[in-house]
């Protein structure tokens, strides 16, 4: 799934059943992070928990797109890439 | 630390990050997409906001505030780089400065405030609101704030409140600004607190974070990041400085650090960590044999884990301590005196008889040896790049290219040039007299260089490199050049050289002469005629020189030579007469006897000799000194040939002496006013030797 540019605490519902979606949905989640450069606590957050539930059900979880200013912050909210 | 040292060191360091901001702004306009300079000036307004809070400039507070939320809205790319924005940026530097280190009040402050503020809500299209800072008794009195600068580690414990998010706070920004003060040695993002994927609110905040920040920043700092949300939130730093450094020799950090970096590189993940570590504590086994016999990673993996391990282990080691310049100089005063002892002790080696002399001549050499690699430590450490000077020209160039409407570039090019830090300070004036010169004499306006066929835009290049134990400063341009005809003009009617003058150099020379000046109106640059004259002196004072060349058309070149070396210089010790004088050896070429058919007077111009085909003049020291003299005849006399812009000059002494390093005491202008005399040092018998100034005989000497 392609992460919506203004992604936010502000419209974080809508991300959220997206990806919960994506995870039910697929074996393989990827996500997209190739319109956006920055990113918020509670995105991160729910990344956080989805590849959490990624791992208990056998799934995997990708991150593609990944600018190198994003990838400082995934970094700091624990968000590991691999 | 009282109320007046909290405003003194705002001061300081906000003094540094303005110079930082304008280079970087100015750079951006070139660079308008850089990133990495984008995010940099942000993270000073934050700065500079923060501290300005704290030491109680609330004018400053507020407006910084609106800076950093129109500059976060050019990070976050909402807004474009664009030459408005570069000039209400540049505009309000100005007023801070004005604000803050101006010592007149300026009667319209608020209104350039009112209007500036003005300006950058029209530029971010609304109106910002500027937040109240709460008076903390403890950041008042300086309970954070640390002595000195060196690297520290802080262990930083951020719990966040779960309905953060509703107050417009976002955590991870935070802790992003955080970072930015420093390397993230570790970072743990607690994540037990986020509930189960299918059962979690996402508009409430589950995180929390345990880092480990080594920083050269004091607590205060860190605490300034967290200035907003340290009320509401579970904010712990601890200075665990001395914790990390003991960890570190114990080597319980080298364990953990291995798994870490194995996780980091993606091998292993946090569980599997846990599980190893677990096994560790019941096996005592080494992790990286662990992780191999699990099959967890190969050994050449865990190899490379180790390696990077070391490398880290040797970031940990580099320290610095900052220290008062005074005390280098007293360091290298010291040193001097050291100097000074081991040519005493010479000295008294020559009246022992030869078996012990020698002895303690083979000891004299050994610690010769010592105090001369001291000697270079502490040069070493009074060495600063040039760099940052260049740099600070940037906004310079811009700004008076700008009032003369011409389009200049800078380019600076040997930055990382070392040279004494004294040497430095000096040299700022001087370098803006002639890059003002370059830009406003030198480079034409656009539409000339244009016909010309020349590019538009015209270049000024700042260059800096070593060479032959001296530094070089040239400043470039490729305007139009000097006019030859008519600076020769105005010197033949100042009655400063002969009608029929031809050489270049001493023509182009004329330019460093006081009150020199081919500018026929006084702009409001330059064209004073004061300028070149202040480079020249300058530089002499440093014991350097000047030189100038230039091609009509082409552009113009000035190039100071420094020396590397204030304190102690290598010198030759010589002998006329009873004296003993000392020739700076760099400026010595050859020692020379002259043949009796060599030697001629020539009418008007005094002494000279003939060395190796040319003709050069012949100085007698007792003559120019007024000193009891030796051997009178040159041909029985050692020639000394020594060399200073170009121009070579014999210098007639009765004997040589040798060669030592040789520590320069200045002497007082009631003493001599002569240029050829650069100082005195004492000598191993204490007896007092004038250092001759070879750049000023020369000089002296042209102009008799």
């Amino acid at each position: 799934m392609k992460v919506d540019k203004d992604v936010s605490v502000k419209n974080i519902n809508n991300f959220y059943f997206a990806l919960r979606e994506e995870v039910e949905n697929n074996n393989q989640v990827v996500i997209d992070f190739s319109d956006l450069s920055r990113i918020d606590s509670a995105a991160a957050q729910v990344i956080l928990a989805a590849a959490r539930k990624v791992k208990e059900l056998d799934k995997t979880i990708r991150f593609v797109g990944v600018s190198s200013e994003l990838k400082k912050l995934l970094k700091l909210a624990g968000i590991k890439l691999q | 630390m009282g109320d007046m040292g909290l405003t003194e060191v705002f001061l300081n360091e906000s003094k540094e990050i303005i110079g930082n901001l304008e280079t970087d702004i100015v750079t951006l306009e070139e660079n308008r997409e850089d990133q990495d300079i984008i995010n940099r000036i942000f993270r000073y307004f934050h700065t500079l906001k923060g501290s300005s809070g704290i030491a109680g400039f609330n004018v400053i507070y507020e407006f910084t505030h609106n800076l950093e939320s129109l500059f976060d809205k050019v990070r976050s790319g909402d807004i474009k780089v664009s030459r408005d924005i570069i000039d209400i940026l540049l505009d309000s530097i100005d007023w801070i400065k004005e604000e803050l280190f101006s010592e007149s009040d300026v009667d319209d402050s608020g209104r350039i405030q009112a209007e500036l503020t003005e300006r950058i809500n029209e530029c971010m299209g609304f109106t910002p609101k500027v937040r109240e800072e709460n008076g903390d008794f403890l950041i008042e009195v300086g309970a954070y704030s640390g002595v000195g600068s060196s690297e520290r580690y802080f262990k930083v414990i951020a719990d966040f409140k779960d309905d953060i998010f509703s107050n417009g706070i976002d955590p991870l920004m935070v802790i992003e600004d955080l970072s930015n003060l420093g390397e993230v040695m570790i970072s743990n993002v607690d994540q037990k607190r986020i509930p189960d994927f299918y059962k979690m609110d996402p508009e409430k905040c589950y995180l929390s974070w345990e880092i480990i920040l080594k920083t050269t920043y004091d607590e205060m700092k860190l605490r300034d990041v967290f200035i907003f949300v340290m009320d509401d939130n579970n904010v712990e730093i601890e200075n665990v400085t001395d914790k990390y450094a003991e960890v570190k020799e114990h080597g319980l950090l080298t364990e953990k650090k291995l798994g870490e970096i194995l996780i980091e590189m993606g091998i292993i993940s946090d569980a599997d960590l846990e599980e190893i570590v677990k096994l560790q504590s019941n096996q005592n086994f080494k992790i990286g044999d662990i992780i191999v016999q699990k099959g967890l990673a190969s050994s050449k993996q865990v190899d490379e884990a180790l390696q990077e391990q070391d490398k880290i282990k040797k970031k940990l080691e580099i320290s610095t301590v900052r220290v008062d310049s005074a005390k280098l100089d007293n360091l290298m005063n010291l040193l001097g005196e050291i100097v000074i002892g081991q040519a005493s002790l010479h000295r008294v080696s020559e009246d022992m008889d030869e078996e012990k002399a020698s002895s303690l001549k083979n000891s004299l050499y050994g610690l010769d040896r010592v105090t001369r690699e001291f000697q270079e430590q502490i040069m070493s450490i009074r060495m600063v790049p040039i760099g940052p000077t260049f740099d600070q020209f940037k906004r310079f160039v811009r700004d008076t290219a700008h009032s003369l409407g011409k389009e200049i570039k800078l380019k600076v090019e040997g930055g990382d040039t070392e040279l004494d830090k004294t040497v430095i300070e000096k040299i700022g004036d001087p370098l803006k007299h002639m890059i003002r010169n370059a830009i406003g004499h030198g480079i034409e306006v656009a539409s000339e260089r244009t016909k010309k066929g020349k590019p538009t835009a015209g270049t000024v290049t700042l260059k800096a490199y070593h060479q032959e134990g001296n530094v070089f400063i040239d400043v470039i341009d490729d305007g139009k050049g000097i006019n030859l005809a008519e600076v020769k003009k105005k010197g033949v009617a100042l009655g400063l050289i002969a009608e029929e003058e031809t050489s270049k150099e001493k023509i182009l020379s004329l330019i460093f002469n006081p009150g020199f000046s081919t500018s026929d109106h006084v702009g409001d640059l330059s064209g004073r005629g004061v300028g070149m004259d202040v480079v020249k002196t300058n530089a002499e004072e440093l014991r350097g020189s000047v030189e100038v060349k230039s091609k009509e058309g082409e552009g113009t070149l000035i190039r100071i030579k420094l020396p590397l070396t204030l304190a102690i210089i290598e010198g030759m010790l010589v002998k006329v007469g009873p004296s003993i004088l000392i020739i700076p050896l760099l400026s010595v070429i050859e020692t020379i006897q002259v043949k009796k058919d060599d030697y001629r007077t020539v009418e008007g111009k005094g002494e000279v000799i003939l060395v190796r085909g040319e003709y050069i003049s012949l100085i007698r020291l007792n003559v120019l000194f007024g000193l009891e003299a030796g051997i009178t005849n040159p041909w029985e006399a050692l020639i000394v040939i020594v060399e200073s812009g170009g121009e070579r000059i014999g210098i007639m002494i009765d004997d040589l002496i040798g060669q030592q390093q040789i520590v320069i005491k200045s002497i007082d202008n009631f003493i001599t006013t002569s240029r050829s005399i650069s100082g005195a040092t004492i000598l191993g018998d204490g007896k007092v030797a004038l250092i001759i100034d070879i750049h000023g005989l020369v000089g002296e000497i042209k102009n008799i």
